[in-house]
């Protein structure tokens, strides 16, 4: 019932994709509308879909298939909270991308990549079946290979090929691993194997894809590499939705189906902060505006993977809250550093500087989206930091607690670093210009969200301690 | 009247609406009417003495609880008016209608004069959550909410060189989440947020380090060692305004408050444990340090600043003994601090506005000029030493006591620190007021708005002449009896200290032939000089050791990233390139070699269904 909810959400953007270099030929503007209007499409789907989740009868769709097959679709709370999040920014990104993109090329396939990809992730966060997800899985790394090579110079063809070895191949790995669960469970559905106890062997093999794909050390070297991409384009994939697709199939997983072996919720906090530390560190010594953000996305996911893994209530619904903050955050610092990038054409920090007073409003969005991601209050960002280190400290590992709160120390560090070497000191750009309205408007929206998601955070608190209740 | 304010703000969710978001709301006005004067000073005043009313009203009102409910999972807003927290809210109140009015005189014709009211009534509003919190979460939520407009402040005159508000962010930002670690670990060892419920935990094992944690995060924010290094700093670079309000009083009415709170409720704190010598040793070192420092500064800011940061090492040495005298002089101490300090810095504001120098080598023979100010000056000046029948005698005496029942070695610090503040003052004091030397140029009548900013520096120094510390009121807000008063013995032993600091200015002074110069014989002595020189080079900056570290495990980070980049973008690639060429050379299209891996397959798969079977 209602399930053709969740599977237009799906449809609209996998499909209108495929339309949208048809509409291009016609006209650009227009193509940019329908683009918009999918992208939205899916997010006003999910917003629907949230309904049905405040009522406790989630939308599902079950079909099916011959030989014991089935594909299912299933709009519980976690689903609808990544859907609605993932939508949302994704939307932001393709109004600043008007700004951006059009002054390139090849923007037909651009638009249709954005559209597959969220797409590709509403389906990934709707389905219950694995192949279904591991087909999603690809499609986003798919989408992500093209759109990381849009400028087709050879250095971004080859961090796109980067991008899409590591990514492919951790799914390729995750596939192992879900043929794995297939011959301990006979069944692919999610919703058949609640409950289920997977071999540690198989926890292993689908970590891999989990870890390549939310760029978690070793897996992490083709994050800071895709910053030759375009930044909207680095802000759908580092920010707001392909990196979380990752920490989406942990908590998925591992935290609301399979029992695994408790050891893990020693290895993988382990994991994380080894991944915090580290990628803080390189943050702090990198002069490249998107590399900072790129390892400071690395370094924030450990957070969130450290709330999901900790085993503890306060930690796990810190670590979903975080996927929002992070997400509406670290996408608006991406599109801050685009606009910069857009007008000064370097992404050297070393030569920036001063860029407040010829770029006011750029610079509030940045400091306030910094401000989330360093977890100042009132943002949002501080009452998820506080619950994921309360969560991990709970569980009695004070130790890595400790260490994340030297990684949040850090954050601070590099952060503010990168804001007052870009924005504050000696003008090095005195004839620059802020970016279009739309991309200061769009930056600015983000900006004002994480502050007021800060204010309203008991909203998305409710959601995910539903998403708790479903454990 | 203050009764029924009380009973008023007590009820459902109006002690925050009124207490925390007012401030905030009047910050926005004062901003928005920024360049009507009037209508900015009327706003202010108002705002303030309303603030002040409400606190009175609080403290005039039974203890009383109250929650907000609109709050994130498991983080509670908890509210808890109760004696202690009623005397730091009216303390703050008091100073706050004070800052207020000398902000916005100070701040007539400037064009950041706007902004900062809204920075400081949104800190103000964060002060005030803080103080009224009796959830660690809450608290935690105003107390770093400080962070945003305390780096706002100090960016306000400084875009082009922002490394003070980088440093101060960064400092207080560690305080910060070290607070933030420690009290995690507090509610989970306590099993409760609620401060209220929280009694006496254990001060070992987890316990410890919440302790640890805690009490750094508080005196970080008070701006004590190892978290002091940017106030000196802030001195160069912020308004006289941000000196008075931040460092003069709202950070360590905050940092005290829950200084004291830990000690006294928190945790059972044991005088003369471990961890009680520790807290002092560092209140010592900070008392010392400091108090040297002021010696060779030559800006009447940066002098004062020192001067905050030594006087705060007594405040923490008489928490840190845990002792009662030591608690009540700690409390009388921060009382005292709020007053003059503050005071000082507004001196500090007036004469740089009115001769537009604060460096000591400019100024000179101003007693003529201020004498009102000069007044001000020596009775904020007799209170920080400690003279009798100003405030800070008697928290000074109580805090001796403390430090002799201790250690010996503490009380000695505390008179080598009372000697060199009184060294620096009357170098700073006579080469102000009385000596005569190279005058400024220009030197301007005292001006109708410095007339006007010396409102709030009278009512200050009338303040510092010891007319509340007979009252009990600290005794009463502790919730313990009158204390016994100090002994003869010790009054003899600190005069002898103060009267020491006098001979050795005047020997200083005949010496050198200046006031400046006078304590020349003790900076340049063997041994010291170096330490100086050291550290005016910062190498004593615990910032510096700081981004010397991180940079350090960056620089570790940054070469391992080289290495993995090189697995991944030729390691990996070369070793697939050489198994391809390898492969290639092997299909040369020669039979017998098709042959022969046919056969090896063969004989695999026979091995393995072999194995399986």
């Amino acid at each position: 019932m209602n399930g053709w909810i969740l599977i237009t959400g799906i449809l609209i953007p996998l499909l209108g994709a495929l339309l949208l270099p048809l509409f291009g030929k016609l006209s650009g503007k227009f193509r940019n509308i329908m683009a918009l209007t999918f992208v939205t499409t899916a997010f006003i789907l999910a917003v629907c879909a949230l309904t049905g989740v405040l009522a406790d009868k989630p939308f599902s769709a079950r079909y099916v298939l011959p030989l014991g097959f089935s594909f299912g679709f299933l709009g519980d709370a976690l689903a609808v909270f990544l859907a609605m999040t993932a939508s949302f920014v994704s939307c932001i990104i393709v109004i600043y991308s008007f700004g951006y993109i059009h002054e390139y090329e090849n923007q037909n396939e651009y638009y249709m990549m954005v559209c597959l990809f969220v797409g590709a992730m509403m389906g990934l966060v709707y389905s219950t079946n694995l192949i279904a997800i591991y087909t999603f899985w690809e499609i986003s790394s798919l989408c992500c290979w093209r759109l990381i090579g849009f400028y087709r110079e050879e250095i971004t063809i080859d961090r796109a090929n980067k991008t899409f070895i590591i990514t492919v191949l951790g799914a390729l790995i995750m596939l192992v691993g879900f043929m794995g669960i297939y011959s301990q469970t006979g069944t692919f559905d999610l919703t058949e194997m609640k409950g289920a106890y997977i071999p540690s062997w198989c926890v292993v093999l689908i970590l891999f894809g989990i870890l390549s794909k939310s760029a978690t050390i070793p897996l992490h070297s083709w994050l800071p590499d895709a910053g030759v991409a375009p930044s909207p384009v680095t802000s759908l994939l580092h920010a707001a939705v392909l990196v979380k697709i990752g920490v989406y199939a942990y908590a998925r997983f591992f935290v609301l189906t399979f029992e695994i072996n408790e050891a893990f919720t020693t290895i993988v906090p382990v994991i994380a902060a080894v991944s915090a530390l580290y990628s803080a560190g390189v943050a702090f010594r990198e002069n490249d505006i998107k590399r900072v953000l790129a390892y400071s996305t690395i370094s924030q996911l450990a957070f969130i993977l450290l709330g999901l893994s900790c085993g503890e209530k306060i930690g796990i619904i810190g670590g979903l809250m975080y996927i929002m903050a992070h997400s509406v955050a670290k996408g608006g610092l991406f599109l801050c550093a685009g606009i910069v990038e857009h007008n000064i054409h370097t992404k050297d920090i070393r030569k920036m500087g001063g860029l407040a007073k010829t770029m006011p409003l750029t610079a509030t969005a940045f400091a306030l989206c910094a401000c989330s991601i360093m977890g100042i209050p009132p943002f949002f960002g501080f009452f998820t930091k506080h619950m994921v280190i309360e969560g991990i400290v709970s569980s009695g590992n004070i130790v890595l607690g400790v260490l994340f709160v030297l990684c949040a120390v850090m954050t601070v560090m590099y952060l503010i670093r990168l804001f007052v070497k870009v924005f504050f000191g000696q003008q090095t750009f005195s004839e620059v210009k802020e970016g279009t309205p739309i991309m200061v408007v769009s930056v600015l929206i983000l900006g004002i969200i994480s502050l007021l998601l800060g204010f309203f955070s008991f909203l998305p608190s409710h959601l995910a301690t539903m998403i708790w209740g479903l454990m | 009247m203050f009764n029924s304010i009380g009973e008023f703000l007590c009820h459902g969710a109006n002690l925050i609406i009124f207490m925390v978001a007012l401030p905030a709301i009047c910050g926005i006005l004062l901003w928005l009417f920024q360049k009507q004067y009037i209508v900015k000073l009327v706003i202010a005043i108002l705002s303030s003495v309303t603030n002040l009313i409400f606190a009175l009203g609080l403290s005039l009102h039974n203890e009383f609880f109250t929650r907000v409910p609109y709050a994130p999972f498991e983080f509670e807003f908890l509210f808890r008016v109760y004696d202690l927290c009623a005397l730091f809210i009216v303390i703050a109140a008091v100073v706050f209608v004070l800052i207020t009015l000398y902000t916005v005189i100070y701040s007539k014709k400037k064009h950041y004069g706007g902004l900062y009211l809204l920075y400081l009534y949104i800190s103000f509003a964060m002060v005030n959550g803080a103080l009224l919190s009796d959830s660690l979460g809450s608290m935690l939520f105003f107390w770093e909410g400080l962070l945003f407009p305390l780096f706002g402040i100090l960016l306000i005159k400084n875009n082009n060189n922002p490394k003070t508000a980088v440093k101060t962010l960064t400092l207080v930002g560690l305080s910060d989440l070290l607070l933030m670690l420690g009290i995690i670990i507090t509610s989970h060892t306590a099993g409760t947020q609620n401060l209220s419920e929280i009694e006496n935990l254990a001060i070992s094992g987890n316990g410890m380090l919440g302790f640890i944690c805690i009490m750094l995060g508080a005196l970080g924010m008070s701006g004590c060692m190892p978290f002091h290094s940017w106030i000196p700093n802030a001195s160069d670079d912020s308004p006289t305004v941000f000196m008075v309000a931040f460092p003069g009083a709202l950070q360590v009415i905050l940092g005290v408050y829950l200084a004291l709170r830990t000690v006294l409720d928190i945790y059972g704190f044991v005088p003369g444990s471990g961890i009680s010598i520790i807290i002092m040793a560092l209140g010592s070192v900070t008392l010392v340090f400091a108090a040297a420092m002021m010696l060779i500064q030559n800006d009447i800011k940066r002098l004062i600043s020192y001067c905050a940061i030594s006087q705060l090492g007594f405040l923490v040495m008489g928490i840190g003994s845990g002792l009662t005298d030591g608690i009540v002089g700690g409390l009388h101490s921060l009382i005292d601090y709020v007053f003059y300090i503050t005071g000082l810095f507004m001196i500090s504001g007036i004469i740089e506005k009115q001769f537009g120098t604060k460096d000591l080598r400019q100024l000179s023979g101003l007693l003529k000029r201020i004498p009102a100010t000069m007044v001000c000056f020596i009775i904020f000046l007799l209170s920080v030493v400690g003279f009798p029948g100003f405030n800070g005698f008697l928290s000074k005496e109580l805090i001796f006591n403390a430090s002799l029942k201790t250690n010996v070695i503490f009380y000695i610090c505390a008179l080598l620190g009372t000697f060199l503040t009184a060294l620096s003052f009357l170098r700073m004091g006579m080469s102000l007021f009385f000596e005569k030397k190279n005058a400024p140029s220009e030197i301007k009548k005292e001006s109708k708005s410095s007339v006007g900013m010396l409102i709030p520096v009278v009512i200050l120094s009338s303040l510092c002449i010891g007319i509340y510390s007979q009252n009990g009121l600290v005794e009463y807000a502790l919730g313990i009896g009158k204390i016994a008063g100090v002994t003869f013995a010790l009054i003899v032993l600190f005069a002898a200290a103060v009267l020491l600091a006098v001979f050795d200015y005047i020997y200083g002074y005949k010496k050198s032939g200046n006031a400046l110069n006078c304590a020349n014989h003790i900076i340049y002595a063997p041994g010291i000089k170096r330490v100086y020189k050291s550290a005016e080079k910062g190498y004593f900056d615990p910032y510096n050791w700081l981004i010397a570290l991180v940079g350090g495990f960056s620089d570790i980070c940054v070469r391992m990233e080289h290495g993995v980049s090189w697995v991944y973008d030729k390691a990996v690639p070369g070793m697939v390139n050489k198994v391809g060429l390898a492969l290639h050379r092997f299909d040369n299209g020669r039979l017998s070699r098709y042959l022969y891996l046919v056969i090896g397959g063969l004989v695999f798969i026979t091995f393995v269904f072999i194995i399986i079977k």
